[in-house]
């Protein structure tokens, strides 16, 4: 077998220059901006203070008579493309390695290292950025750059590289006379009959200059003055003009137009240019209105240190981006040998510290001394662009600038000083509170998933309804002595959709005695069957009468109860192994229930919904809001009410009679549905859409807003006995509690432990709370109730009592009752307790102050024990 | 909604492009709709300052500008160009069009830039505070009260407030009492009073006895919110609420001035 030979191996450089280009985030353009004038600063000449780099868009006609438009960029108080030409197999055989005055052997190359420089510059940017932007003509993507230089000892040179797409050089150069003739001439026409329109002028001062034919004819307004790569060259190099080491101008000759570039507006003017400004930060006033602050010698560590930091902020600036994805002065410009590499933005770094309305108008840079620098250049992404955040002097200098920032910001009035320091939310925090109302307050979450019969493909979800129905021996009274029956038990079931039921779900009948101990009395097993093409099913189970006994059972329909107290008869619905929906009435056995509630016997409360989106409190135009009206009397007595109700400029009822029935003592009090609505709210701005079934529609007084539904409801004398309320964000951004949730979790500066706005959208609590400092930050563990969550869970359990129970004080129940039917689907224990406890807590208004506080407190013990138990 | 907002530094002209949409990094996203809807303001402005040139009244050959004038001309102006119907517009509040619109006519600054002074009468002398706030405080409601005051026919809205700027401030201010049924309503029953009641009622609102009289004991009646507020005054029947209107307005005029009571028609 014989032995291979190695072979040279072509490279697409087409392809090669598209991956360096495609990897700077922020575009071509940067790069176009960044990587000729770097490398024309890095080839300054001795004794030249200022090196001067000019792009120049030309246009030349074509044989064809069709346009070509060429980009030249020329560098001046540069050495030039100095040093020989390097062939490739010398390059290899000396490593790789170029000496620093092999400028020419340089830009040929790809791939080498320089003495005394780091890898940063050896990977070909500065081709790379010149080549992306030559569209040689033709079947496939070509790039074309030639480039002439005078050197100090006045010999001229002109080269050329030719990506088509392997990576070709013309070897050897021309030189003097050659390169010159070839630089003045029309066309310079390679062997394969291309055509490349030149007609230049050779260049008169030591440097070198770049051409770049066949530009794309669609990107050449972004070369023009006042173009896009005006405004990079401005980001990229500002400082180094203001320092006066740079002079970058852009020329159109077609149009003869110049722009040179120039210093932003805000950086114009002493004291933030030169000098040794002071650690401790020197203000001033801006003549537009504004202030700025400038930092000196900010130690980092380790001998590193800013030079420079200057934060300068004027409502009167406005943003000023060019691409969105990362910001460019929006921010803190992060500058390397007066180049900005990256900003620290306004909006992703310092959002905590600036206020929304003022970060148009903040403007910052920093620069470091020439050891930070050097450290710095070693942690630089390769496209210059950016830092690796992992390496320690970058975190200390990200870290320094955030506390700068928030300084600045305590300065400006923006922010109370304790504000900043401790008032963070932590993520873990919100989540905990998020799941906490969640646990109490989304139904649908813990519904079960109704699978279809080919497995795993989820149907419709079924939404239940489950009513008990009795008739106590006194109907005046949830009293039941011994012996006593309680008569036509009856059960209302409804499912929606009437279809999506599979198989058929089973009914029990529980009495839960005063311990909290449930029997089961009754099973009726798949009793409730769906119904094809039924929007909605509803079925009555006749129960007979039950009689209470203190003794053994010997009969059916006796339930065995030897203790007093309050006990339950309950109902319940078990669908697939799962109890998905219960209803239970309270009966004191041998025992006086309490009396009715002295305040608030009658409660109304709304529910309003978008239907179309039920996931967003937000209604848009042609949604559709449906409203439920229901009401509670918890007096013996039944009695007729008058009901009020309106959503912006529509009235749903006046005086509407409504029947509310009565309250035996001791039992829970039902709701009465007394109206229901739907509408499709219209936008007045826009035409309506067609009208849909059954629905009418209501146009909005205005095209966005925050309407109110109000209703109240009177008695026979017209004096209101409850009054409803709830809020309809039409079109408009409900804020602070955008999703469903009731209110969201913030820190502030406040005494009490925990305090709910009056808008009931945000719960507060301080971080300087005693009791919250102490506890401990929690470790990444799945348990909830630790440390700082467990402080978190129990305010979110206060803040839900009140959010529930502070609108009752009117008369509302809109918020009880939500929070009462949520909990509904659950009857273990647990949330037995929790349900009872709220009820007493909801009747407790009678009660002394102690004795309420009392009942608070275990609702909310009832409530931590589900949520642990439920979180877990 | 997106508008730019135009600034004047030094008379260095600039603009921004600010959006109550969600934006995903920048208004900026939002420059051309901004653009066309600057077009649209420029006529707007045009057609109120010829509007205003027609009602204002001269004293010796100078105008003497009204600030309720201003204003419902204005809000008029903005109800009549449709801007409100502009895709910009859709499902927007007003507070961003009013920061676009404010700044454009007090620095006069039409689209693309060319100047046009005389803009600036448009904007009420006292209102011309709302440049030397920071932007997040500023307030525009001067023409939040222009714009709801279009509804009415000049004549008819001065009526009621007495041409006074701050007294239809006070009505609007109080978020139930804001229909056009209501001032038609308080409309009816200005008529009704003499001269003498009317004149009281025109007093600056913070006198002893004025304008702010009639938003108060209305307020009582329409209470925002809370019990007594499911029924506003747009859910009453014409009849009906100007009965309501009447009754309370008396009450409190005798309660107040009971020598008022023998000065009114009968």
């Amino acid at each position: 077998m014989k032995n291979g030979q190695f072979t040279n191996t072509s490279i697409n450089m087409v392809q090669v220059i598209t991956n360096i280009i495609e990897d700077y985030r922020m575009g071509s353009f940067r790069a176009l901006a960044q990587e000729p004038v770097q490398n024309a600063l890095d080839a300054m000449r001795e004794g030249q203070g200022t090196v001067s780099v000019e792009y120049r868009l030309l246009r030349r006609k074509m044989p064809d008579g069709s346009d070509c438009y060429l980009l030249t960029v020329t560098d001046t108080g540069t050495t030039g493309l100095r040093g020989d030409m390097v062939t490739a197999e010398e390059l290899q055989a000396r490593h790789f390695k170029l000496g620093p005055d092999e400028n020419w052997a340089a830009f040929e190359a790809q791939g080498y290292t320089k003495e005394n420089e780091d890898a940063l510059g050896s990977r070909g940017q500065g081709k790379a950025a010149f080549l992306y932007h030559s569209h040689v003509p033709g079947e496939t993507r070509r790039m074309l750059m030639l480039y002439d230089t005078l050197l100090e000892d006045g010999e001229y040179r002109f080269g050329m590289r030719f990506a088509r797409p392997i990576d070709q050089t013309l070897s050897p150069p021309q030189y003097n006379a050659d390169a010159k003739a070839i630089i003045e001439r029309e066309y310079y026409q390679l062997d394969d009959n291309l055509d490349i329109p030149l007609g230049l002028h050779p260049l008169r001062d030591i440097g070198s200059r770049i051409i770049v034919p066949y530009l794309d004819k669609e990107e050449v307004q972004l070369f023009r003055p006042g173009g896009e790569l005006g405004r990079w060259l401005q980001r990229c190099w500002w400082r180094a003009i203001q320092t006066g080491k740079l002079c970058i101008r852009v020329i159109d000759d077609e149009n003869t137009t110049e722009e040179e570039i120039a210093v932003p507006g805000w950086w114009q003017g002493l004291p933030r240019e030169r000098g040794k400004p002071k650690e401790y930060g020197s203000w001033s006033d801006l003549p537009y209105g504004g202030r700025v602050c400038v930092w000196g010698e900010l130690q980092l560590g380790d001998g590193q240190q800013i030079r420079r930091l200057v934060l300068l902020h004027s409502d009167s600036l406005g943003e000023d981006e060019i691409v969105k994805d990362h910001p460019e002065f929006a921010g803190i410009q992060v500058l390397r040998g007066s180049q900005w590499i990256e900003t620290r933005g306004v909006r992703e770094d310092y959002g905590d510290y600036i206020p929304l309305e003022k970060r148009p108008g903040l403007r910052g840079y920093v620069e470091f001394d020439k050891k930070t620098d050097g450290e710095l250049r070693k942690s630089e992404y390769s496209t210059h662009d950016g830092f690796d955040g992992k390496r320690a002097i970058v975190r200390a200098i990200r870290n320094e600038l955030a506390a700068r920032v928030r300084e600045f910001s305590q300065e400006m009035g923006w922010e109370q000083p304790q504000a900043i320091s401790n008032q963070q939310v932590s993520q873990r925090e919100k989540q905990t509170h998020s799941r906490f109302l969640e646990t109490f307050l989304n139904p649908n979450g813990r519904k079960p998933q109704s699978l279809s019969a080919n497995g795993g493909t989820e149907t419709p979800q079924l939404l239940w309804d489950c009513r008990l129905g009795l008739d106590y021996p006194d109907p005046k009274s949830a009293r039941v002595d011994w012996g006593q029956a309680i008569s036509n038990v009856y059960v209302t079931v409804a499912f929606e959709p009437g279809d999506a039921l599979f198989g058929s779900a089973d009914l029990l009948l529980e009495w839960v005695d005063a311990t909290g101990k449930p029997q089961e009395v009754n099973r009726r097993e798949e009793a409730i069957d769906k119904k094809w093409n039924q929007d909605r099913v509803e079925e009555q189970f006749e129960l007979g009468d039950w009689q209470i006994l203190r003794g053994k059972t010997n009969r059916a329909r006796q339930i065995e109860c030897p203790e007093p107290g309050e006990c339950k008869l309950r109902a319940v619905i078990v669908y697939r192994g799962e109890r998905v929906r219960s209803a239970a009435r309270t009966v004191y056995v041998q025992t006086d229930p309490p009396p009715p509630p002295q305040k608030n016997p009658v409660t109304l409360s709304i529910s309003a919904e978008n239907i179309s989106a039920s996931d967003q409190k937000r209604i848009d135009h042609s949604q559709v809001l449906q409203l439920q009206f229901n009401a509670r009397n918890r007096m013996t007595k039944a009695d007729t009410y008058y009901l009020s109700a309106s959503f912006a400029n529509e009235i749903f009822a006046r005086d509407l009679p409504v029947e509310l029935e009565g309250t035996p003592a001791g039992d829970t009090a039902q709701r009465q549905e007394v109206l229901t609505e739907k509408r499709q709210l219209l936008d007045p701005q826009r035409a309506a859409p067609l009208m849909l079934d059954r629905i009418q529609q209501l146009k909005m007084p205005d095209s966005s807003g925050k309407y109110t539904i109000s209703a109240d409801l009177y008695d026979k004398t017209g004096e209101i006995v409850a009054h409803a309320s709830s809020t309809v964000y039409f079109q408009h951004d409900p804020g602070k509690a955008n999703s469903k949730l009731p209110f969201e979790i913030e820190q502030k500066v406040q005494d009490p432990m925990w305090e709910l706005n009056e808008e009931l959208t945000v719960l507060t609590y301080s971080g300087d709370y005693p009791l919250y400092k102490e506890l401990q930050v929690p470790q990444r563990q799945r348990r909830s109730l630790q440390g700082r969550l467990a402080f978190i869970a129990e305010i979110s359990a206060n803040g839900l009592l009140e959010w529930a129970l502070r609108p009752k004080e009117q008369g509302d129940d809109s918020n009880f009752d939500q929070l009462l039917d949520d909990s509904g689907g659950q009857d273990d224990s647990l949330w037995e307790t929790y349900i009872r406890r709220l009820e007493n807590l909801s009747n407790s208004h009678s009660e002394s102050f102690i004795k309420s506080g009392h009942i608070w407190r275990e609702t909310v013990a009832a409530m931590l024990d589900i949520f642990r138990k439920e979180d877990n | 909604m997106a508008v730019l907002v135009w600034s004047d530094r030094d008379s260095v002209l600039g603009n921004t492009i600010r959006s109550g949409r969600r934006v995903v990094l920048s208004a900026e996203e939002y420059r051309a709709e901004a653009e066309a809807l600057d077009q649209k303001l420029d006529a707007l402005l045009d057609m109120a300052w010829h509007a205003l040139t027609i009602i204002t009244e001269h004293k010796h050959g100078k105008p003497r500008f009204n600030a309720f004038e201003q204003v419902w001309v204005l809000g008029r102006t903005v109800h009549i160009s449709e801007v409100m119907r502009q895709e910009a517009m859709q499902g927007e509040v007003h507070s961003l069009l009013w920061e676009a619109l404010t700044p454009k006519a007090w620095y006069g600054i039409r689209h693309g830039g060319v100047r046009e002074p005389r803009w600036r009468e448009l904007i009420p002398v006292k209102r011309k505070k709302w440049q030397e706030q920071p932007p997040k405080n500023r307030h525009y409601d001067f023409l939040d009260v222009g714009y709801w005051l279009r509804e009415q026919q000049l004549h008819d809205a001065g009526e009621v407030f007495h041409w006074k700027f701050n007294n239809a401030r006070e009505l609007y201010v109080r978020s139930s009492l804001r229909s056009v049924e209501l001032r038609k309503a308080v409309l009816y029953w200005m008529r009704r009073q003499t001269p003498e009641v009317r004149e009281a009622l025109a007093k600056p609102t913070r006198s002893a006895f004025g304008f702010e009289l009639i938003p108060k004991v209305l307020q009582r009646r329409f209470p925002a919110k809370g019990p007594g507020s499911a029924l506003l005054p747009q859910h009453y029947p014409k009849d009906e609420l100007r009965a309501i209107v009447c009754d309370a307005l008396d009450t409190a005029l005798d309660a107040h001035f009971p020598n008022m009571t023998e000065l009114r028609l009968p």
